[in-house]
């Protein structure tokens, strides 16, 4: 009862520019419903070279109507409305030695009506590397390696070399809706209480709605995909253009245009226009 | 910067980001990092936000998240019983969607069409 969806792209930048992008991901003009981000967590280790980060993100969502229809009122609460904040944690490992991040995403609340895991793997393309750097175990073979990110701190004249290097991504989504399951063990520890709707809790029809579920949940993915690659795109071409500064900046002028409640992608075609 | 969840936090979040963002561009990928420059920083951002999670309820359902990922990841390595109870519930449910697939793509081929009509109790006798 497991819906996967699964894709790969190519970004045309270097790996290390588009892990930095990941991190820097929120805001962009496609992410207004992105509340907040916070790091839980952050290890490094100096021996592996890599990067271990928890982060929590506040996602404004708003339940599909088909849903709202389809749960009882009990489990909906106060979000009858269908309006609702979510929250999102985020666990990434990036491994600058051999040339990959591996991240995934999962929703922390509602995971018994829909649990939706998503996993992006970055790599630096493989067929890049020159044989003497795969065989050498120690080598610092980033560092050395032409195609940088020339930052120059934060100062102003931080840039990304567009050295026609690219990045491949492989993004995959599980659904899973373990509705019913969560409502028979609810049931099972707080026996005496009247069930909200006998007959509704059927195996069938559990998993008859579980399979709606999940089907909505991955058509609203499959929408929101083409927003989140636009979204990491705009941050690398801010990076591109104007270095850290202008993926900074960009932010800056995201999240006000957010608290304003304007529409960024509005704002931004005008002043694209007017350049 | 994106904003933190904890409005009281920005300010101690924004020191920390910016000192990551400086550290992880020069020095991480760059593979010459020999420590996290900015965990000081990051301990009072850390202060500060554990409060804030503490307070709206989220280190809860934070630590819930982890146990569950860790149940889940117990049940998937069970074998199947064949006693009717508990989890069971879940080996049935995918044992009837794949019967069910099944069911479907005999009733959407022309030659096998007339099982079109699923009768009930083949659904009821996994449950």
């Amino acid at each position: 009862m497991v819906k996967f969806y699964s894709t790969s792209d190519t970004y045309s930048y270097p790996f290390p520019a588009v892990t930095l992008a990941y991190f820097l991901r929120y805001p962009n003009p496609y992410s207004t419903h992105v509340l907040s981000t916070d790091t839980i967590s952050r290890h490094y280790d100096p021996e592996t070279q890599r990067l271990t980060t928890v982060r929590l993100h506040l996602k404004r969502s708003k339940l599909p109507s088909a849903v709202v229809k389809l749960l009882p009122r009990s489990i909906l609460g106060a979000s009858a409305s269908g309006d609702t904040q979510t929250y999102i944690l985020e666990k990434s490992v990036v491994d600058v030695k051999e040339g990959w991040m591996d991240t995934e995403s999962q929703n922390l609340e509602w995971t018994g009506v829909l649990s939706v895991v998503e996993r992006q793997v970055f790599k630096r393309p493989t067929s890049v590397i020159p044989d003497e750097v795969k065989s050498w175990p120690n080598t610092e073979s980033s560092a050395r390696r032409p195609s940088f990110i020339k930052f120059s701190g934060l100062g102003a004249g931080a840039k990304v070399e567009d050295t026609g290097e690219k990045t491949e991504v492989t993004s995959s989504v599980t659904l899973h809706s373990h509705i019913g399951e969560t409502w028979k063990k609810r049931r099972a520890s707080a026996e005496g209480e009247a069930p909200q709707k006998p007959g509704f809790f059927s195996s069938w029809g559990a998993s008859s709605l579980q399979r709606s579920i999940e089907k909505i949940g991955l058509t609203r993915t499959l929408r929101s995909q083409p927003n989140a690659r636009e979204g990491m795109k705009v941050v690398l071409e801010r990076m591109r253009e104007g270095g850290l500064v202008g993926v900074l900046e960009g932010m800056r002028q995201d999240r006000e245009a957010i608290l304003a409640g304007r529409d960024v992608l509005k704002t931004r075609n005008r002043s694209d226009d007017g350049e | 910067m994106s904003a933190s969840l904890a409005p009281e936090c920005n300010e101690v979040k924004e020191r920390y980001d910016n000192c990551f963002l400086k550290w992880y561009s020069e020095k991480f990928i760059r593979g010459t990092a020999t420590s996290d420059e900015c965990d000081p920083l990051f301990k009072q951002y850390e202060k500060c936000l554990s409060k804030a999670l503490k307070d709206r309820g989220i280190d809860k359902m934070l630590k819930e998240a982890r146990e569950d990922n860790r149940e889940n990841d117990a049940e998937h390595m069970r074998p199947v019983r064949h006693t009717r109870s508990g989890h069971d519930h879940m080996y049935a449910n995918i044992f009837l969607e794949t019967v069910m697939i099944y069911v479907i793509r005999l009733a959407c081929n022309p030659t096998t069409a007339y099982i079109r009509h699923i009768p009930a109790d083949l659904i009821d006798s996994y449950e």
